[in-house]
């Protein structure tokens, strides 16, 4: 069984190359190649596997590990296939680009993160595979605990502890839920294995105890509002090619947690279920894009805006459970292949930005977007990767972020089919509504990303310094912006995967959208549908632009000459140059309630007070999540613990004697007294 | 069978007064002699034992328990206490007299729950009882004493009680477990004593409840 | 065959589109009293722009050089996906992909704004995205009404519902809703002013600043296909008589100019709000398609 041995050998390759690590500690270099081609390779068998696992069925390994309460295997079915491609493909890239990148950690512990990086790969690929309750746990915690450490990388910057620190206490939060869920299926049960999970064997009560306990645990780890907080901390302090990693392919290990309950376990449920996905969907959506919007650290925006975009991805997800639900077939499997889709396109566009701000970060040494600017002209490339990382995230056509949007917008578009009434339909409007609203926010804010950090003149000295990226890390950006552009015309491909991803759910069906002529993308419902065609749009778009360079032409040749930028008459300087926090200052004053900023304007007087003054304008934000949910919490706990301190006197006796006021109590119980 | 009996009980009796004994002395070496007693009789007790069962691993118990409970420990307190001056237990948290009536409430509360879980055991209900007197009159000892010798002697009690349940439970504890006990009761010992030589050394007294003045 | 068809349509709107400029700015200044240039003005001037030579700032990169081919390549495709002729659900245009293909252009000038480095351009391009966050929302909604009676977003579709359905409250909401939309997405007043040079007061106008020569005129050539995409839109979805038919060319061109006189008339009667009162202006657009939807 050819997909049987890939995939051993996937795990063997990852293995290897933690234990290479070991073996070339001394000499970082090679440790910087060994390891991370050893990692590709592994990659590479895992998108091998994962198209194997879609053209010729389902793989199960039962492997001969005993674990208590039965014995571990391995399933590799649509789904967990369909998130192997994932990491496979964005795997494949960061292993590429940190052969460029690693170069910056030679004196920084590299042999650390190059095995901690193997370590990651492979526990997110045992995550998504096995099939077993306990396996899963250990592979998830294995994931967090291997995350933990290479954000914490490191450690010298006390930031970058703290948001490890929360990283790990979100995490585990969430950790428990996701174990009390699995717990309370698995007693119903009565046994371990995913194979005989279901939701039919609980009463109604326990189903709603076990969607709320998935949805808060795997939440957490996805980064649903409120509970993200870690989110925008732990991505920045971690170094770029993990951040592409986790940002791309580990908030996605949630999602295939929540696929794997809602439309393995738990079955249908009822309606609420996907209306109360909705509304934290979107919520998460207009919250990640807002505090997007209002950053000026290139790597809090991209945290904020995988917010954003996870939220995203849950409205396809809540939408098809509301259509699972209702018993509509074609349009659940509308609304599920547009959060899919949207995962693996997520995954590709976030990663090729992240990858493109740690080339600026490992050029200009800053990652501040107001010191940054003119880079186009010294990274051209780069500037070109992260141009269609931009465009894609703002979905515009013919990128790939255009089509998950569209089939999104599909799936909001029929809800009030399945939610009755004025309620569903305004609130189906709404949902549309803010959806546009968030797409018109995440363009402005990555025009504001891009055009900031990468247009006009050079606003420091660290910005003129810089110089292009490695070689290495050039190809791994192309490889993936090729993807984007590749699924963004081409997207029958990837809705062919998509098909054979949801084969085995039967509440779902995709023949609607697959079994089409080449160039649309159409479905049928009822007397309508929907349908686009992207390569139309695209010989359309060729076209007009031929027209357009057809009139340039038309009247011979055009002289440019050159002539400053006009500023009144003065000649230009760096400092007249637009920055972020006056671009976002119109949408931060809108939305003011929901964004509490403060800003400061200090003014500080030379000696001579003739020769002016100068001012300083800076803006902080009070995190809205934080202040009133987490710092309350936080303060009770504080208190209660400080309450319950007065037990602990410090002295030795009296602990003695709790000991053995228990002992007695105990005993006089254990015989009935 | 009358004569091993009856020697169990003596045996019994005498461990039941070391115990109610050491609630009432306050000088240290007074202390490590009654449990070198102590000890003595368990040893004792576990080689009648080993007799009547025929059984090899009881008397390796018995000699092992001899060794290092009769002869090892108690030379290691006396050395300590030898080399300080002070040789008395100060004001411990119960005064002697309260210590005693704490004993004997608990030698009662031991009998009645002896009789309430196994009601059956009359042959053993002596041995039971006091095995379990022992161990918490351990306990007590631990918590109401101030010097760290006598701590150890309170954990060296409840040592032998534990030891003497098994015992009288069972004929003969397996190995293994009588081993695991055993040393884990010794490394307690151990780090005691060395933690105590330490704190001499370092001119701090060893009086337990000055440890409160650590705390945070 | 489709794709040809459209092809055609597009290059029939890039020719009509300076002409429904020029009479909007000529019912404007007969309103305001004056006698205005010609309806052919707006032709006048690309024609003298195209022969023009440019002056290029040189903190510029090739994005400024882009992306007016790109704003304008955006607006035919948009241009093209109108269904004036094809309702019948044979051709592929989606409000989405009109919506989109617009913001395409819109993202590529917005750059190009922020790219020559001056404070200008980055206040123009702010003030235009500012303003483009706050009409997608209105934008969808007001689509909303007739996207969820016609349950499909494709336009040929959605044209052909409107049209065998009667005329009803809901859509007035709409229509009303959707007319503010087009005030703001085409940048007229109250939203913007789109004749005045002066940099301070003006949005889209800002954005350009440093454009000149061809690139202008395409730019401008684009702004006004723009218009006509929007003024189509609102004719074609919400005066849904006499489509069909060989007459049909002529009504269309009647409806285009009522719309023209409404836009000319609600210009010259009002004057350019005050920027942070433009979300209000919106909002009221949102809420009438609320009750367009509740009404329905």
């Amino acid at each position: 069984m050819a997909a049987e041995d890939l995939y051993y050998g996937m795990l063997l390759f990852f293995s290897t190359g933690i234990l290479s690590v070991f073996l070339t500690k001394n000499n970082a270099k090679r440790t910087n190649y060994i390891a991370h081609s050893i990692a590709l390779m592994g990659c590479v068998m895992a998108v091998l596997c994962a198209i194997f696992v879609f053209f010729l069925g389902e793989l199960k390994i039962a492997l001969p590990v005993l674990l208590p309460l039965g014995q571990m295997g391995i399933r590799v079915d649509g789904l967990s296939a369909f998130f192997l491609l994932l990491i496979g493909v964005v795997g494949a890239a960061t292993s590429i680009y940190a052969y460029g990148y690693s170069r910056e950690y030679y004196e920084c512990r590299l042999p650390l993160m190059a095995g901690l990086y193997n370590a990651f790969l492979l526990s997110m690929v045992l995550v998504v595979t096995v099939s077993h309750i306990a396996a899963f746990i250990i592979a998830w915690e294995a994931m967090s605990l291997v995350s933990f450490f290479l954000v914490n990388h490191e450690y010298e910057k006390k930031a970058n502890t703290r948001a490890a620190y929360i990283y790990i206490l979100m995490t585990h939060i969430g950790t428990v839920f996701i174990i009390i869920a699995f717990l309370l299926l698995a007693v119903a049960a009565g046994s371990m294995n995913f194979n005989q999970l279901k939701g039919t064997l609980v009463n109604d009560f326990m189903r709603n105890i076990i969607f709320l306990c998935a949805v808060i645990g795997f939440g957490t780890k996805a980064g649903m509002v409120p509970l993200h907080i870690w989110l925008p901390r732990a991505h920045p302090a971690a170094p770029s090619h993990i951040s592409a990693l986790m940002s791309g392919v580990m908030l996605k290990t949630a999602i295939y947690g929540l696929c794997r309950f809602f439309l393995d376990f738990l079955g249908t449920g009822p309606i609420w279920w996907g209306v109360v996905i909705l509304v934290i969907a979107i919520i998460t959506a207009v919250f990640g894009v807002l505090y997007a919007f209002i950053e000026h650290d290139i790597k809090r925006l991209l945290a904020y805006s995988s917010v954003e975009n996870i939220g995203i991805i849950l409205l396809g997800i809540g939408a098809g459970m509301v259509f699972l639900s209702c018993q509509q077939r074609t349009l659940a499997g509308v609304a599920f292949s547009a959060a899919l889709y949207h995962v693996f396109n997520h995954a590709l566009f976030k990663s090729l930005f992240f990858m493109g701000a740690g080339a600026v970060l490992q050029s200009a040494h800053t990652k501040n977007m107001e010191q940054l600017g003119g880079l186009i002209k010294k990274m051209p490339y780069t500037a070109v990767f992260c141009l269609i990382a931009a465009a894609a995230i703002a979905a515009l056509p013919p990128l790939n972020g255009f089509v998950s949007e569209w089939l999104t917008f599909q799936a909001l578009l029929f809800l009030p089919q399945a939610l009755s009434g004025i309620v569903g339909k305004i609130g189906s409007a709404l949902l549309i509504a803010l959806l546009g609203l968030t797409g018109a926010l995440a363009a402005s804010c990555f025009i504001e990303a891009f055009g900031i950090t990468f247009l006009a003149k050079p606003r420091s000295k660290k910005a003129e310094e810089a110089v292009e990226a490695v070689t290495s890390m050039l190809i791994a950006m192309g490889m993936v912006a090729g993807l984007c552009i590749f699924l963004g015309i081409w997207p029958q491909v990837m809705l062919t995967i998509l098909q054979k991803t949801f084969l085995g759910f039967l509440g779902i069906d995709l023949n609607g959208l697959t079994s089409q002529e080449w160039h649309l993308l159409s479905f049928a419902q009822g007397q309508a549908g929907g349908r686009i065609s992207i390569v139309g749009v695209v010989i359309l778009l060729l076209c007009g632009a031929l027209v357009a360079y057809l009139l340039y032409k038309s009247h011979g040749r055009e002289t440019n000459t050159a002539g400053e930028t006009w500023t009144c008459g003065i000649v230009p300087n760096p400092h007249m140059e637009y920055t972020a926090t006056g671009f976002s200052k119109s949408i931060r004053t809108v939305f003011k309630n929901i964004v509490h900023t403060y800003s400061e304007t200090l003014v500080t007087t030379n000696e001579n007070k003739y020769y002016g003054r100068d001012l300083f304008y800076h803006v902080r934000i009070q995190y809205f999540f934080v202040s009133v949910v987490y710092r309350p919490m936080n303060e009770a706990i504080i208190k209660t613990a400080t309450f319950m301190k007065s037990i602990q006197t410090g002295s030795v006796q009296l602990y003695v004697g709790y000991i053995m006021f228990i002992t007695v109590i105990v005993l006089i119980w254990s015989t009935r007294w | 069978m009358r004569r091993r009996e009856g020697a169990m009980n003596i045996l019994i009796i005498i461990l039941l007064f070391t115990s109610l004994l050491l609630t009432r002395v306050s000088r240290l070496k007074t202390a490590v002699s009654i449990i070198l007693v102590q000890s003595f009789m368990v040893a004792l007790a576990c080689g009648i034992e080993g007799m009547e069962a025929g059984e090899v691993h009881m008397y390796i118990a018995a000699i092992l328990t001899a060794v290092i409970k009769v002869g090892l420990i108690p030379y290691a307190l006396l050395n300590i206490t030898e080399k300080w001056q002070q040789e008395r237990e100060g004001h411990p948290i119960l005064n002697v007299n309260f210590s005693s009536i704490a004993a004997c409430i608990t030698i009662v509360l031991a009998y009645s729950l002896i009789d309430q879980a196994l009601p059956g055991a009359a042959g053993s209900r002596d041995a039971l009882a006091t095995a379990v007197a022992m161990t918490l009159i351990g306990l007590l000892l631990i918590m109401t004493r101030r010097q760290a010798i006598m701590q150890i002697v309170g954990l060296i009690t409840m040592e032998n009680g534990i030891y003497l349940v098994g015992l009288s439970a069972t004929k003969g504890l397996p190995l293994i477990i009588e081993m695991g006990i055993f040393f884990d009761v010794l490394v307690a010992v151990v780090v005691l004593v060395i933690l105590t030589h330490r704190l001499k050394l370092s001119g701090m007294s060893t009086d337990i409840s000055r440890l409160k003045k650590l705390k945070g | 065959m489709d794709l040809f068809l459209s092809m055609m349509q597009a290059l029939g709107l890039l020719i009509i589109a300076p002409l429904v400029a020029g009479i909007i700015k000529k019912i404007k200044a007969r309103l305001q009293n004056r006698r205005g240039s010609s309806v052919f003005q707006v032709y006048f001037d690309l024609v003298k722009l195209l022969a023009k030579d440019s002056v290029t700032s040189p903190t510029v990169s090739w994005i400024f050089s882009v992306a007016p081919y790109i704003y304008f390549a955006g607006a035919l495709a948009a241009s093209s996906l109108v269904p004036i002729f094809y309702f019948s659900g044979k051709g592929f245009g989606d409000i989405f992909m009109l919506i989109y293909l617009l913001a395409l252009g819109r993202f590529f000038l917005v750059l190009a704004s922020l790219d020559a480095g001056s404070a200008f351009g980055g206040m123009g391009g702010a003030r235009e995205m500012f303003i483009a966050v706050m009409v997608e929302p209105a934008l969808l909604l007001s689509m909303c009404t007739i996207v969820f009676k016609a349950q499909t977003s494709s336009l040929g579709f959605m044209v052909s519902n409107v049209m065998n359905s009667p005329f009803s409250l809901a859509y007035i909401f709409a229509a009303i809703a959707f007319f503010i939309v087009l005030i703001a997405e085409t940048g007229r007043i109250p939203v913007d002013n789109p004749d005045t040079h002066l940099e301070l007061t003006m949005i889209h106008e800002g954005m350009i600043l440093e454009y000149s020569g061809r690139k202008l005129a395409l730019i401008l050539w684009a702004t006004a296909v723009k218009q006509i995409v929007m003024i189509l839109l609102f004719v074609v979805l919400f005066l849904p008589w006499n489509i069909v038919g060989a007459a049909s060319l002529i009504w269309l061109f009647i409806k285009v100019l009522l719309v023209a006189m409404i836009i000319a008339i609600a210009e010259t009667s009002t004057n350019k709000m005050r920027l942070f009162k433009v979300p209000n202006f919106l909002a009221v657009s949102c809420l009438l398609s609320l009750l367009a939807l509740v009404a329905q």
